[in-house]
């Protein structure tokens, strides 16, 4: 009986080592970060890369489109200030993700 | 020869993005399992301590959670469960010395590793994270280390002390200061009436600073990422995800919602698609998920340990541990909670042998766990679907690429699955 549990326990560590290497050997190295994986889930860091992408470009048409209805130099700075706080918030959001 | 096995443990773990993937604990799971499966059948096996039938029992509730709460996600944390579960019981089984000096060899190599690699550009350059990838994760195993080297070497000492300080990681500092001060006390090297009087100005001070202290740990600030941060008060957040698992405590507060649940619960609650996975508060996040029978489990296995009093260290290390997981994810990172779940088994062995039906057992769950962390390796890396499908048919996450209409009848509130669009267009 002992000698049986003993033989089914080292033929099972070689079937599960022999079924990850087949199936999954990319388990056995060391994965993405574990604070990334917690505080970034699959798919996330693409979705912020695109919202800052999406943002960045749009800039310059939405600066555009607001000095042609603003005349006051004080608002219009305050707009571009705006605009780039966003930006740089947009880009601390992708940065904590990678 | 058993405790270099051990050692190792913890090294595989460390090195592995600290254990947090589900594959990587549940095929150290396997391992330990079946490592006790194969030294069960070949010699006599202790008799399991009560600390440790606390944690099989707090298996076994995770496991039962699944009736009431989505199966997936329940069955999906059993394995780190039943990791440290096994891990105790080997600990339990070899002799404390050969165990103290395998944990202490462990964390010293991990904090040397963690100097070296920073000096490499390695991980992060602002904080030292690698190979743990977690910056406090790492904080807690170099506090360990230093606590265990006061009795080996003074310089593996200085090597996690200066691992430790250079995490910038508040809570493992903090955790370690107190667990010092423990071990002073335990050693005597305090007096009785200055420790007990300390503890009173302690509390007296904490009930006074309660309120200003709240706010500002609830004040939303951003992270400087350097020393700066040592002198910061804030929670970066954790106020916000320690309330909603208040709240889902409350609404089930003696089943809890079911292992696994509390990153839906904060997409609820949130709205937040991008929040973290872990509620920051072993302690909370169990209550959440597992009601008070869960919460009476984890203090059961704690209290267990801490009455069976053995080692001066191994009582420090075990307190540091506590403290620290209550304001982070140690449970789920095995390289930060593996060294103090070893310790833990020094103080709780019995030393009397019992029957060797424990191979079969062990066997049975080695089987299981490998199988599983197959599994969930097959799912990680986005392999043949229908392979991970058959050894994982309670879980989502298998179908959400390929066939979500299945995945949404198997678990539509599977986070990775809300994600990429829910259920909603297209449910069962």
């Amino acid at each position: 009986m002992r000698l049986a549990v003993a033989l089914a326990a080292a033929c099972a560590v070689l079937a599960l080592g022999a079924l990850i290497v087949t199936a999954a050997p990319q388990a056995l190295v060391p994965q993405a970060s574990a604070a990334q994986a917690e505080y970034c889930p699959p798919g996330e860091l693409r979705r912020r890369f695109q919202a800052y992408k999406r943002f960045t470009k749009q800039m310059s048409q939405q600066r555009y489109r607001y000095f042609q209805l603003t005349r006051s130099a004080r608002a219009r700075a305050a707009f571009v200030r705006k605009q780039k706080a966003q930006q740089r918030a947009l880009l601390r959001v992708l940065l904590r993700c990678d | 020869m058993g405790a270099t096995l051990l050692a190792a443990l913890v090294l595989a773990a460390a090195f592995l993005a600290g254990g947090f993937y589900e594959s990587t604990y549940s095929l150290l799971a396997a391992a330990v399992w079946l490592g006790i499966a194969l030294a069960a059948a070949l010699g006599a096996p202790p008799r399991p301590s009560g600390a440790f039938w606390a944690l099989a029992a707090l298996a076994g509730w995770t496991a039962l959670s699944a009736l009431w709460g989505p199966a997936g996600p329940a069955l999906r944390v059993l394995p780190l469960v039943l990791l440290y579960a096994g891990a105790l019981y080997a600990a339990e089984w070899l002799a404390p010395e050969q165990v103290l000096r395998g944990t202490w060899a462990a964390c010293v190599i991990v904090s040397a590793a963690a100097l070296a690699g920073w000096v490499a550009g390695v991980g992060d350059r602002d904080r030292l994270d690698w190979p743990v990838t977690y910056t406090n994760g790492l904080g807690l195993v170099a506090v360990i280390g230093v606590l265990l080297s006061r009795r080996y070497s003074r310089v593996a000492a200085a090597v996690c002390l200066l691992a430790a300080v250079f995490t910038f990681s508040r809570s493992a500092l903090l955790a370690g200061a107190a667990a010092i001060v423990l071990l002073l006390a335990l050693e005597r090297r305090i007096p009785r009436a200055v420790a007990i009087g300390g503890a009173a100005a302690a509390l007296v001070a904490a009930v006074f600073l309660a309120q200003p202290l709240a706010a500002r740990f609830a004040a939303p600030a951003p992270d400087e990422g350097d020393a700066r941060r040592l002198l910061d008060l804030t929670g970066h957040g954790r106020a916000e995800l320690w309330r909603v698992a208040g709240e889902s405590w409350r609404d089930a507060p003696v089943l809890g919602q079911g292992a696994g649940t509390y990153a839906r619960r904060l997409i609820e609650d949130t709205g937040d698609l991008s929040g973290p996975a872990n509620a920051h508060s072993l302690y909370l996040e169990t209550a959440a998920e597992l009601g008070l029978v869960g919460l009476a489990l984890l203090l059961a296995f704690l209290l267990l340990c801490f009455i069976a009093r053995g080692r001066p260290a191994a009582m420090a290390v075990l307190a540091a541990w506590a403290i620290h997981a209550a304001v982070d994810w140690d449970w789920q990172l095995p390289a930060a909670t593996l060294p103090a779940v070893l310790v833990a088994g020094t103080l709780t062995r019995t030393g009397r042998a019992t029957s060797p039906v424990v191979a079969v057992v062990a066997l049975v769950i080695g089987i299981g766990a490998g199988l599983h962390g197959v599994g969930a390796a097959i799912v990680e890396t986005d392999g043949s679907a229908t392979l991970a499908a058959r050894l994982l048919p309670w879980d989502a996450r298998p179908w959400v690429e390929r066939d979500r209409p299945r995945a949404c009848r198997i678990d539509s509130g599977e986070p990775t699955l809300i994600r990429r669009g829910g259920c909603l267009n297209q449910g069962p």
